[in-house]
């Protein structure tokens, strides 16, 4: 097989002194057992590939893609491997050479004809307003699986007074790059184009795979405005409300680890929630709920599992309110969560809203 | 074969799949060989079964723990069935009172030991590795670590053993008794087996009661015969410490590296630690600081700050994979790594590798447990250059020739394996026929592990395919 994106982690996977410190909290090797599954794996079928010793098979396909990205490994090696940018290339030369997962191109698919992932009919929520502070970019897990919490979540800004206005989305495609294909420069522009007619001069976000890919991917390099995930925005804000609940946070990967926005939205939640409860696993050392790297698509009962686990993780804090600020987190959760469990699950965003028409205590 | 172990162990157990034959065909050494099928067996019974099963095929086994061996005691050279023992994770037993615990083979050292501290107590054998290590593994290569100076190594945490033999029979080795002297002391003859001799499915483990209290310090030095000094005179008088490190200036480079650990980068440093009773070891913590003190160390620093504490011995469990980091074309092959020399001839040691790394113009670093004599050497290796490897090969020998002229052994913590088996068979000459001959008692048809120890090829660089991409090979 060709491995030009590889090639350019050479270093990176030559460095791995193969210590095994990341097997230290891998949330997929806790749940499959099999060290082929382990991160320290992952780099060492990344060499095998690159060396031309294994050719791809199905499990070597399967091991590669059975990963988070959620960089708990990065956090762990102390030789600063870059696990998961090695496996994202490892992944975009097996999807060149033709083994992709069906769920990842129908994804592809289903954006050129819809501008979702999800294929779904068009929704927009239309909040227009010209000379607004900030472009808004909901995003589509929020838009077409957590619809629900994403308008409380809009709510809260109108009731906040936030200047705000939606724009034409499609897909920001922060999600391809995990998955090996490539995203669509065309739809990039799209949403250039859209910011620009707002003339907002910055970019709101409330999914953190958004906001990261806005940050970092290069498509957006000329984007223009400052990007802000929306806990950058609230922490700035005063709620007239509180909770004496019993509230834990979750990290999500692509806001801690990937951003290291970890004490902000923990100082939303000081605002009105004095009864903070961490759970053991907290800030870079938070596990993964399970939903990242293209995992849910394609291994969804792997996915539910680590979702479960976290879970418990929350409930063992005796939190009777678990709050993240991710769409995807928070989608998986629900999923994971069994009747009998009593923890409530909500965005920070969204349980503020709840809160403030006193739909919740 | 497939059929038979499926048999026992369950479909989702076994897998010859290749992605699984080339990650189990692979430790944290310099090899890469792959086994014929990898099995998880979860009881005793599928063990006993798997190993009647194989003896009776001829088909090697080799146990396996975590895969953290640095010189290839996992690798399996002859194929056949790699036993991942991690599902085999419970910890049986906690028994303050007797001061022992009960574990199964695949529990990890850390893991243990956060079972061990509300009881009071500790196992003391502190490898860097400890984290992902498992127990089998640790008894199988007799780890050991920084606490070893003061607690000793597993070999002497460990009371009693069952094991699997290679013809599938269940046999106790030992006691649950603190002292014994009932005869051989077969579950010693297991510490270091590396899986030679059977497979340990249960261990009973000494414990120590945690120390209360403990300081650290750190003291740095413009040059290394300094430090070297600095421990032996530290020995001498009789202080022992619960820890004693050397680091060298690759070594500080390569985890301010890493972790941006923003050490001064002088030529040595060592960390030291007191534990016990604070009235007690404040005493012998002002003894040691004075020692480096009249041997020219500088800039001393003391602590009994928990975090504190942690941030200086992060900076020392973070080296072996910080190394690689040292510089951009380098990587860290682990060779030699744990040669262990009587304490007072560390100066010797330590400077005679020095002049060997420059005498063959390669990168040697040089750190470790400075109180026991040990010393790991960081080979820091361009993996693409083959003259590069030849020249480090060469300066291999000369480090484990040194090693046997200052009266020390090949392997003071990591075991044998492969990398390191041609220079244990010379270290042990008279003892070959001997061992061979415990083996064929055990293993009658070669089953366990074969080709380890004293039966392992005679050149280590061509014994397997190597993990890295060499251009050309000799
Ligand atoms: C970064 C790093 C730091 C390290 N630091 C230290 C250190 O400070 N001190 C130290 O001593 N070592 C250290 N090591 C080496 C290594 O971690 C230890 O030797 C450890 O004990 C190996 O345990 P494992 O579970 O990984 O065993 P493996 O590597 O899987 O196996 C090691 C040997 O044990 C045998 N084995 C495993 N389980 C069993 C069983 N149940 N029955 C029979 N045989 C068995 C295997 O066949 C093999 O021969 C370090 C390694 C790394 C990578």
């Amino acid at each position: 097989m060709k491995t030009k994106a590889l090639e350019s982690w050479e270093k990176d996977i030559l460095r791995c002194i193969r210590c095994a410190y990341c097997f230290v909290d891998c949330p997929v090797l806790k749940e499959l057992g099999w060290e082929s599954a382990g991160a320290r794996s992952k780099i060492i079928l990344s060499y095998g590939l690159k060396e031309g010793e294994i050719e791809p098979n199905q499990l070597i396909k399967d091991r590669l893609f059975q990963c988070c990205l959620c960089a708990q490994c990065e956090i762990n090696c102390p030789a600063k491997v870059k696990v998961a940018s090695v496996v994202r290339a490892a992944r975009r030369d097996l999807v060149e050479a033709g083994h992709y997962f069906e769920a990842h191109r129908m994804m592809k698919e289903m954006i050129k004809k819809t501008g979702n992932l999800y294929g779904e009919e068009r929704k927009d929520f239309h909040y227009p307003k010209l000379g607004a502070e900030f472009a808004l970019f909901v995003g589509c897990v929020g838009k077409y699986r957590e619809e629900e919490s994403l308008k409380r979540t809009l709510e809260l800004l109108k009731e906040l007074g936030v200047s705000f206005t939606t724009i034409e989305e499609v897909c920001c495609g922060g999600v391809f790059g995990d998955v090996g294909f490539e995203a669509s420069q065309e739809d990039a522009e799209h949403i250039k184009e859209e910011i620009k007619k707002t003339k907002a001069k910055k970019l709101l976000t409330t999914c953190p795979m958004c906001y990261r890919t806005f940050k970092e991917d290069p498509r957006f390099k000329d984007l223009g405005v400052e990007v802000l995930h929306i806990t950058q925005l609230l922490e700035k804000l005063e709620f007239p409300v509180k909770t004496e609940r019993i509230v834990t946070y979750h990290d999500p990967c692509d806001l801690g680890r990937h951003s290291d926005l970890y004490q902000v939205p923990r100082n939303v939640i000081r605002k009105f929630a004095p009864n903070f409860q961490e759970m053991v696993k907290n800030r870079e050392n938070a596990h993964c709920c399970g939903a990242g790297g293209g995992v849910r698509g394609s291994f969804t009962r792997l996915s539910i599992n680590m979702a479960k686990k976290r879970l418990q993780e929350a409930i063992d804090t005796g939190a009777e309110v678990l709050l993240t600020e991710c769409a995807s987190c928070l989608h998986n959760f629900k999923n994971a969560k069994k009747r009998k469990q009593k923890i409530e699950i909500y965005n920070i965003s969204e349980f503020l809203s709840l809160l403030m028409d006193g739909e919740v205590k | 074969m497939l059929k038979q172990l499926r048999a026992i162990v369950g479909e989702e157990n076994v897998s010859d799949d290749l992605a699984d034959r080339y990650i189990y065909g692979s430790d944290a050494s310099i090899h890469q060989s792959s086994p014929s099928v990898v099995v998880r067996p979860g009881s005793i019974k599928e063990i006993q079964e798997i190993l009647r099963f194989a003896n009776r095929e001829k088909i090697p086994v080799v146990p396996r723990g975590a895969g953290t061996g640095e010189s290839g005691s996992a690798v399996p050279l002859d194929g056949g069935i790699v036993l991942d023992l991690k599902r085999m994770d419970k910890i049986l037993e906690i028994r303050p009172q007797d001061m022992f615990c009960r574990v199964e083979p695949g529990v990890i050292n850390d893991e243990l030991n956060r079972e061990l501290k509300p009881y009071g107590f500790f196992f003391p054998p502190t490898p860097a590795s400890g984290k992902v290590c498992t127990i089998g593994g640790m008894i199988a290569n007799n780890a050991s670590g920084m606490r070893a100076i003061k607690y000793g190594a597993t070999r002497d945490a460990v009371l009693g053993l069952k094991v699997v033999l290679a013809n599938g029979d269940l046999v106790r080795m030992g006691t649950s008794t603190i002292i014994q002297a009932s005869g051989y002391q077969l579950e010693r003859l297991m510490v270091g087996s590396e899986g030679t001799l059977g497979v340990m499915v249960e261990a009973t483990l000494r414990l120590k009661p945690l120390p209360e209290e403990r300081a650290v310090g750190r003291a740095l030095f413009y040059e290394l015969s300094q430090a070297g000094d600095a421990v032996s005179k530290i020995i001498t008088e009789g202080i022992v410490p619960s820890a004693l490190e050397l680091m060298d200036e690759v070594a500080i480079k390569s985890v301010n590296k890493a972790l941006k650990a923003g050490l001064p980068e002088v030529e040595a440093l060592i960390l030291f630690e007191c534990d016990g009773i604070k009235a007690s070891f404040n005493h012998e913590i002002q003894k040691i600081k004075k020692i480096c003190e009249d041997c020219g160390a500088f800039d001393i620093i003391i602590s009994d700050n928990p975090e504190e504490m942690e941030k200086l011995w992060e900076v020392r469990s973070s080296i072996f994979p910080a190394t690689s980091m040292y510089k951009e074309d380098r990587i860290r092959a682990t060779l030699a790594e744990d040669i262990t020399v009587p304490v007072s001839r560390l100066p010797e040691l330590v400077e005679g590798i020095h002049r060997i790394a420059r005498e063959n113009g390669i990168i040697i670093g040089t750190y470790g447990h400075a109180g026991e004599g040990l010393i790991h050497t960081a080979f820091l290796v361009n993996p693409r250059v083959s003259d590069e490897w030849d020249r480090t090969r060469k300066a291999v020998d000369e480090v484990f020739a040194l090693v046997q002229h200052l009266g020390g052994t090949t392997s003071g913590e990591h075991g044998i394996g492969i990398s390191k088996a041609p220079y244990f068979k010379k270290e042990r000459k008279e003892l070959l026929e001997l061992m061979r001959g415990i083996k064929k008692v055990f293993d009658p048809h070669n089953i366990l592990n074969p080709h380890k120890l004293m039966d392992a090829p005679e050149d280590f660089f061509t014994a397997t395919k190597l993990r890295y991409p060499v251009k050309e090979r000799r």
